[in-house]
């Protein structure tokens, strides 16, 4: 009995992991791409400019590879690199930045900058425009007039502020916003 | 008991098998749930009149909190996002009348100034010609006074082209500004003063590259706009802008656009074109057509086939290589021009080296300038319109560019004088007589046509005496130039492999060979009074010049229309895919994926282009269609296929009944350079993507 009981279950199994492959592959047949994440925003009324903080990173370098396409399949790659000064990072910050209300003040550039934990005070690159490159679409550099600006922008600090306790300042009109930088 | 367990294994597959079956063949495992389309992503809505239309009312919203004047005008740089050396000021004034604009250059003159006429209280000031990356200072001038304004700018995209003066001697030159055209959409269009400094580029590489820009008679400038119908330059419509970037008018062109368009006396638009499909057609860059201005449709179209030889097949290094090519590029039109004096039709074919006059009513060929080699056979039948050559020095045109009717120097009704951009591509028509690129040359030439003899000579050239340093395998431009007598010359593609000069034009339109460039202006006697080289850096490998124009900076025609008072129009037709034969498929399967350029709904049409991708890698395109799966129907599209995996899609959504419908890009790419016999790679792939329609 005990035999017959343990062959049945065994046959059981295998039909059960059959379905289960069957349904699996079906599910696999079926199933659609990537999904994507999205950043939790906080909303900032006290200030003209509401400015939230979605993403950032630091990087010794950026590099880029470019795919050069032939139409039988081959691809010849060309690498394009930038790197800080010596001694450098670049911080990248993706940004959104909104105006808060029609005819308040432009968002200026200059009163924007990066405070480490020495006191150590950053200004946004003057030309950063190489993000675009390494595929990061920027915030353009003059000062901003309208809307919801997203994108990214580039800082050049010294490794050793990169190491934490970064904030993001902006000399708003309504009063000083500070943003903690993880 | 082992039996009645096999036959259980066996019952059970086949009921697998059956249910896997049936689920094929009733298309379900493709067909979307409700929930299903819920993950996916609605294609963005985006188009380009109704965003700057939009943006005009957000400008004006916050303008009207500012209460600004004279002293203390509002300023907004870029405020289409197009041209980034450009700004609107807005201020209220209680003494209309005139205001001068000067934006202060390096020196006299790279110094712009201009007058702008102000109807009402509310003005609207243009300031076009601003540095890239600088301080700038402008004046404003008028009744009321003087105002100095400092307008900050954005530096250059870094991928921008190097730009090096060669030479400059400013009184020589022909006023204005010099307008260089990009011919692919990894390049820029941009303004340069008489320093060779920018003075305005289009930060949309999409629009405006490969086809002439020209100055309307209205004062505003026409460009293409910026969807693809096929690489690399092939594009739907055509726009009427200004210099701040604001669409007037987009025509859209079924046919697509390239290379060249002129504006004909009655403000109808001539340009160089496709049949409306290219593949049935089996040939491309073969047609000319007329636009009707008024409502954009396209009312004339000149089929080359019917009137040249298309299997005439001189030695070039145009063509692709590939085996069974889907449309040969046998003419490569690239110029279409309009003589009122004898109402015919000049077009320009590069590969077949011919510049060809028609009659604009019969078609009927005027006259061919160019070389005479190469007419036997089907083409025995043009010999009789061939012109021929008389004086000292002449020299025939090699895959030219650009002709050009100039004024009649010699006051005889019955000569043509032509200034045309002579390449000098293989300056043969047998491969065996070929002249290497190293010994090559470029040069502007300038023929005398005798229309009743049927002659030409030779009257003026420059650049063969610079040799293999001008020499420009294809791009081009040579422009008479009024005011002076001077001529503009751009050297557009000139093509370098490792610094040594190549002939290799599919090696450059890849990316995988630098193209530089090098654009001259030089007196009637051949002095260089102008010079700037267009070059490569770290960032770009594309410095081409597909056309160098030299236009006045300020049309105030072209800024008539206030903030908010007219929302661009569309006019024309698109083209638009149609239904396909092929069945949908019933799985997802293969190693396919699908990586889109361009995927929006503008109006009632979605609009894509995108590139399809066996393992991560692109391939010679078979054949690719764009399926819409609801839970109620299935539409199999077709789509205009091109190189590397790369299609292009425009769908008219009123053709779909309401719902929401998953996306889905079905076909295959083939391996090695046999668009037919090629090993086939296919699939069907999910794009992620769900469109609503209704």
């Amino acid at each position: 009995m005990t035999g017959r009981c343990s062959n049945k279950s065994a046959w059981k199994k295998t039909i059960y992991l059959l379905l289960a492959a069957g349904t699996a592959l079906l599910i696999a047949a079926c199933s659609s791409g990537d999904t994507q994440g999205t950043a939790s925003q906080d909303s900032q009324q006290t200030y003209d400019w509401a400015i939230v903080l979605v993403s950032s990173k630091t990087a010794d370098a950026l590099n880029a590879t470019k795919d050069v396409p032939k139409y039988n399949g081959d691809i010849s790659q060309e690498t394009v690199e930038s790197k800080p000064r010596e001694g450098c990072v670049y911080l990248l910050l993706k940004l959104e930045i909104q105006k808060q209300a029609s005819g308040a003040a432009n968002f200026e550039w200059k009163k924007l900058s990066i405070q480490d934990s020495s006191g150590n005070s950053y200004q946004r690159m003057e030309n950063d425009t190489f993000l675009e490159t390494f595929g990061y679409s920027r915030i353009k550099s003059t000062d901003l007039t309208l809307g919801k600006n997203e994108g990214f922008v580039c800082f050049e600090i010294k490794k050793e502020s990169a190491a934490g306790g970064l904030e993001l300042i902006y000399e708003d009109p309504q009063g000083e916003n500070r943003i903690k930088i993880q | 008991m082992r039996k009645k367990a096999v036959k259980i294994i066996a019952v059970v597959l086949a009921a697998l098998a059956g249910i896997a079956a049936l689920l094929i063949l009733s298309g379900a495992l493709v067909r979307p749930t409700a929930s299903s389309l819920e993950k996916m992503t609605e294609v963005p809505r985006y188009d380009v009149l109704e965003w700057q239309y939009d943006r005009e009312t957000e400008i004006l919203a916050d303008y009207a909190q500012g209460g600004h004047t004279f002293e203390n005008p509002y300023v907004i740089t870029d405020p289409y996002d197009m041209n980034p050396c450009s700004a609107l000021m807005i201020y209220e004034t209680a003494s209309p009348g005139s205001v001068r604009v000067t934006v202060q250059g390096d020196d006299a003159y790279s110094t712009y100034s201009y007058t702008v006429d102000i109807s009402g209280t509310h003005c609207e000031i243009p300031v076009i010609g601003l540095y890239a990356g600088r301080e700038n200072t402008v004046l404003l001038e008028s009744g009321e006074g003087t105002t100095a304004l400092a307008i900050q700018t954005e530096p250059l995209p870094a991928d921008f082209q190097t730009i090096v003066l060669e030479k400059s001697v400013p009184e020589k030159m022909e006023p204005g500004i010099t307008l260089t055209i990009a011919c692919f959409n990894d390049s820029y269009t941009a303004l340069l003063d008489s320093r060779g400094e920018v003075r305005g580029f289009l930060s949309n590489r999409n629009m405006a590259h490969g086809t002439s820009i020209i100055l309307l008679k209205n004062g505003n400038m026409m460009a293409t706009g910026d969807e693809f119908k096929q690489i690399p330059y092939n594009m739907a419509s055509l726009w009427e802008f200004n210099w701040l970037g604001k669409v007037l008018r987009e025509y859209e062109i079924p046919n697509a656009v390239h290379h060249g368009i002129s504006e004909l006396p009655n403000g109808d638009i001539l340009a160089v074109s496709n049949g409306v499909d290219i593949f049935a057609k089996k040939s491309r860059e073969d047609a000319v057509i007329i636009i009707d201005r008024a409502t954009g449709a396209v009312k004339k179209e000149y089929d080359f086939c019917k009137i040249l030889d298309d299997t005439r097949a001189p030695y070039s290094h145009f063509e692709l290589d590939i085996k069974n090519q889907p449309a040969v590029d046998w003419m490569h039109a690239n110029a279409a021009i309009y003589d009122q004096a004898t109402n015919s039709i000049i077009v320009s074919s590069p590969i077949q080296s011919q510049v060809v006059s028609i009659d604009a009513d019969t078609s009927s060929i005027n006259w061919i300038l160019g070389p005479p080699e190469g007419y036997e056979g089907n083409s025995a039948r043009l010999q009789q319109y061939l012109l021929t050559p008389e004086g000292s020095g002449f020299e025939w045109q090699w895959g030219q560019h650009d002709p050009e009717i100039l004024p009649d120097f010699d006051n005889d009704p019955n000569t043509m004088d032509i200034l045309l951009f002579d390449n000098g591509q293989n300056r043969s028509f047998y491969k065996e007589t070929a002249l290497l690129p190293e010994d090559n040359y470029s040069r502007a030439v300038q023929y005398r046509i005798h229309l009743n003899e049927k002659t030409v000579e030779q009257i003026w050239e420059y650049g063969k005496e610079r040799g293999v340093e001008c020499y420009a395998s294809y791009l081009g431009d040579a422009d008479y130039l009024d005011a002076t007598g001077n001529r503009l010359i751009a050297f557009g593609g000139q093509l370098r492999e490792n610094g040594e000069p190549t002939d290799n034009i599919i090696g450059g339109v890849f990316g995988k060979v630098v193209t530089n460039s090098r654009v001259c202006e030089v007196t009637g006697s051949g002095e260089d009074v102008f010079e700037i080289s267009i070059c490569d850096n770290a960032y770009t490998s594309s410095a081409e010049t597909y056309q160098a124009e030299r236009i006045p900076l300020f049309s105030a025609a072209s800024f008539k229309c206030k903030l908010g008072e007219e929302k661009g129009e569309r006019l024309g037709e698109s083209y638009k895919c149609a239904q396909s034969d092929m069945d949908a498929p019933k799985l997802f399967i293969g190693k396919l994926g699908v990586d889109f350029d361009d995927l929006h709904v503008e109006g009632g049409r979605l609009v894509a282009t995108g590139a399809f991708q066996y393992d991560g890698q692109t391939y010679l395109l078979g054949k690719v269609v764009m399926t819409f799966t609801s839970p109620a129907n299935t539409y199999v599209y077709e789509t205009v296929n091109s190189l590397n995996g790369i299609f292009f899609f425009s769908l008219d959504l009123s053709e779909l009944e309401s719902g929401t419908y998953q996306i889905s890009v079905a076909g295959g790419v083939r391996e090695g350079n046999d668009t037919q016999n090629g090993k086939m790679m296919q699939g069907n792939v999910k794009t992620g993507y769900k469109v609503t329609v209704g």
